[in-house]
């Protein structure tokens, strides 16, 4: 796969899908049912956060069946996901697919119908899980009915891309378009198996178990990962102007996701009653991964030297650049908690759901944020006025980020270590993080804060001053107005 | 095209390769499962489940019980599980050749239930620790499932299965709380989670 000199797209890009444009409302469609179903998800995640805390305080509802933890927090999780994570990066996909393609062939009405349809999954899947319809499979609940028109949205969006990129002019490729099409069919694939397995076909037995973890592999290395992946190797060689600083390293990257993402997910439910080739090959799967992470990221690094200054005042680069490094941290805390002396201990502790956390919010959530503050001022014509309010949501990110990991990964090594011994009681163990169930709060309504922080800049660009695609400046939010971009 | 088709190629090729050994290969393997019938007392392993419990997989299911209970018992080897007694042996694949559900979990913010039935084996207590789980332990931060009950006012005789409560939780006078059939279908099968049958691949470990 070779990276031409993408500074070439900078101009394009200024007027790619702008104003006028059949994709304008498809991806502002993609953009803002995101933020919608990300400030839903905050509100049932932190009310979840609220009440195991102390189940019996205020916001603990005994007698109504749809408020229960145990519903409320996978609707939350679930949302986080389908909802924010990959309908906001689609969205950012479509723009950076059609302005790489260079193609007349738009197309507007597919990604606009796989919008809509993706909506109505998603709303009925928060009806039928806090309605008593959960399938009990984490990241899989989701009742068939809603499962489906999710999965028909993907592959309408699959459609859509594979199309335009057959479409598109030229011969060549560039690295993003290659982690974006493999996210859309890898994701199509895994969300359309998994759930025809488990859904349509109704396996039984541990063999259900096997293909549900299977697919949360997928979930997490071969669409999120790409999709991020994708997203930030577009974005930064724009923003700085420069290309990649290594092709060689982008294709290392590319094809070790690809090789080792599926194998990923068995590793979380290590000691399971599985075939033991499949948990070994999961965590070496999980140990090699580091290798394309840390290729992405060292790339990502030797592509920024000499340009680090420009995080400062370029909030989009900021928050891309920032998401991108922590996916490299992650990578690495993934690998090192698979092993087995480690995961011995952190099995089924809030360790574990930390890494999952430091993955979404840190990486996913990171990227889609520094796209969105990229492309929507070139997609409404506005600039961006409120820098501040963008500095402002870029730290308490941060802060929320750091508070979560932190917390619960110190709360699940003691959980962990006081799982491990029997002479501990288990009520003790439950005693012993308590406290950090605080912490967890806490970095719950900081997570709410930054949520609604994102949501308030999204809404200011509509009352910003209109934009002139010709002018030299970038509309995207910069602070020291002398730092030129290109 | 060439480049698309190298990608879409590699894609499906590696990708392909995860989904054969991860997803079709134990779904092929496991479909070959036979119950297993010990050669002298003719006792059948893992044991049918009883009717009462096919109704509590979906309540289960439906509620989240997962966010917080796991359901497999680690090999001595792997975690402190068999040290804990929250089972005798490690569970295999045969011990859940009979479930149309399985609920294996990530988190243990609360014990692990794959053989809660052998522990607990009186349906009263289940009711009253899903009526309120502070009985059993102030500090729990299990929530209360009180509407899976119902109060109702006494006719007759007390029903058979209403809740021994006192204090706070006592209903009004001349009424009981009964639990729902969903509470009835979720403690049935709670009751049936029991692997405490002898299977050969899975010896208890020598103390």
């Amino acid at each position: 796969m070779s990276v031409p000199n993408q500074t070439a797209d900078l101009q394009l890009n200024r007027v790619a899908a702008g104003n006028g444009s059949v994709l304008r409302g498809p991806i502002l469609l993609f953009f803002a049912s995101g933020l919608f179903w990300l400030l839903i998800a905050v509100a049932l995640w932190l009310l979840s956060a609220f009440q195991v805390m102390d189940p019996f305080s205020p916001l603990v509802f005994p007698d109504v069946a749809w408020l229960t933890y145990g519903r409320v927090y996978p609707v939350a999780m679930d949302l986080l996901v389908y909802g924010w994570a990959s309908m906001s990066g689609v969205g950012t996909a479509i723009w950076i697919l059609n302005s790489m393609a260079k193609n007349p062939f738009t197309g507007g009405y597919l990604p606009l119908l796989a919008g809509i349809i993706w909506n109505l999954g998603l709303f009925f899947g928060v009806w039928g899980v806090l309605g008593g319809g959960s399938t009990g499979k984490e990241w899989l609940e989701f009742p068939i009915y809603a499962a489906f028109p999710i999965w028909l949205a993907e592959i309408i969006m699959a459609i859509w891309t594979v199309a335009l990129f057959i479409g598109r002019r030229g011969k060549g490729g560039y690295i993003s378009q290659a982690f974006l099409l493999t996210a859309f069919i890898a994701f199509a694939w895994a969300y359309g198996s998994a759930n025809g397995f488990l859904g349509f076909f109704k396996v039984g037995g541990v063999a259900a178990s096997a293909i549900h973890w299977w697919y949360f592999g997928c979930l997490i290395s071969l669409w999120l990962t790409p999709l991020g992946v994708g997203i930030v190797y577009h974005f930064v060689p724009l923003l700085i102007g420069r290309p990649l600083y290594s092709a060689k390293l982008a294709t290392i990257s590319f094809w070790g996701i690809v090789a080792f993402g599926g194998w990923t997910g068995i590793a979380q439910i290590l000691g399971a009653p599985l075939p033991a080739w499949n948990q070994t090959a999961s965590v070496v799967a999980n140990v090699l991964l580091v290798v394309p992470i840390l290729a992405f990221a060292t790339n990502l690094h030797l592509t920024m030297k000499g340009s680090f200054d420009l995080i400062k005042p370029n909030l989009a680069l900021r928050f891309l650049v920032t998401g991108g490094m922590v996916f490299g941290l992650a990578g690495i805390w993934n690998a090192i908690t698979t092993l087995r002396s480690v995961n011995r201990i952190l099995q089924f502790t809030w360790a574990t759901t930390a890494r999952t956390d430091l993955f979404l919010i840190g990486f996913v959530s990171l990227v889609c944020f520094g796209a969105i503050y990229y492309v929507l001022p070139r997609l409404v014509g506005r600039s961006w006025k409120y820098t501040k309010l963008i500095q402002i949501h870029f730290w308490f990110s941060i802060i929320a980020l750091g508070t979560l990991v932190f917390d619960l990964t110190i709360a699940g090594v003691l959980q962990g270590f006081g799982l491990m011994d029997p002479k501990v009681p288990f009520a003790a163990v439950v005693d012993l993080i308590k406290p950090f169930l605080l912490g967890y709060e806490l970095a719950g309504v900081f997570i709410g804060v930054s949520a609604l922080l994102g949501v308030g800049s999204f809404l200011t660009v509509f009352v910003n001053p209109a934009w002139a695609p010709d002018s030299e400046e970038a509309p995207e939010p910069v602070i020291n107005e002398e730092v030129s971009l290109a | 095209m060439n480049r698309l088709s190298k990608i879409i190629g590699g894609v499906f090729v590696l990708f392909g390769l995860s989904w054969w050994g991860l997803a079709v290969y134990p779904y092929l393997s496991f479909a070959a499962l036979k119950e297993n019938v010990d050669p002298n007392t003719k006792e059948v392993a893992p044991p049918d489940i009883p009717g009462a419990a096919q109704q509590g997989y979906r309540v289960y299911a439906a509620n989240g019980c997962v966010s917080c209970h796991s359901q497999f018992v680690r090999d001595k080897s792997e975690g402190g599980d068999i040290d804990r007694e929250w089972g005798k042996r490690r569970t295999v694949a045969r011990d859940y050749m009979k479930d149309n559900q399985v609920f294996l979990g990530v988190s243990r913010m609360g014990p692990d239930l794959t053989n809660v039935g052998v522990r607990q084996k009186d349906a009263q207590w289940f009711y009253r620790y899903l009526y309120d789980p502070r009985l059993f332990n102030p500090d729990t931060t299990m929530p209360s499932y009180r509407w899976l009950f119902q109060e109702q006012a006494i006719t007759g005789q007390p029903a058979q299965n209403a809740l021994k409560l006192e204090g706070a939780d006592a209903p009004r006078a001349g009424h009981e709380i009964v639990p729902t059939a969903e509470a009835e279908a979720l403690v049935a099968y709670l009751l049936s989670l029991k692997r405490d049958y002898a299977l050969p691949e899975a010896p208890a470990p020598q103390e």
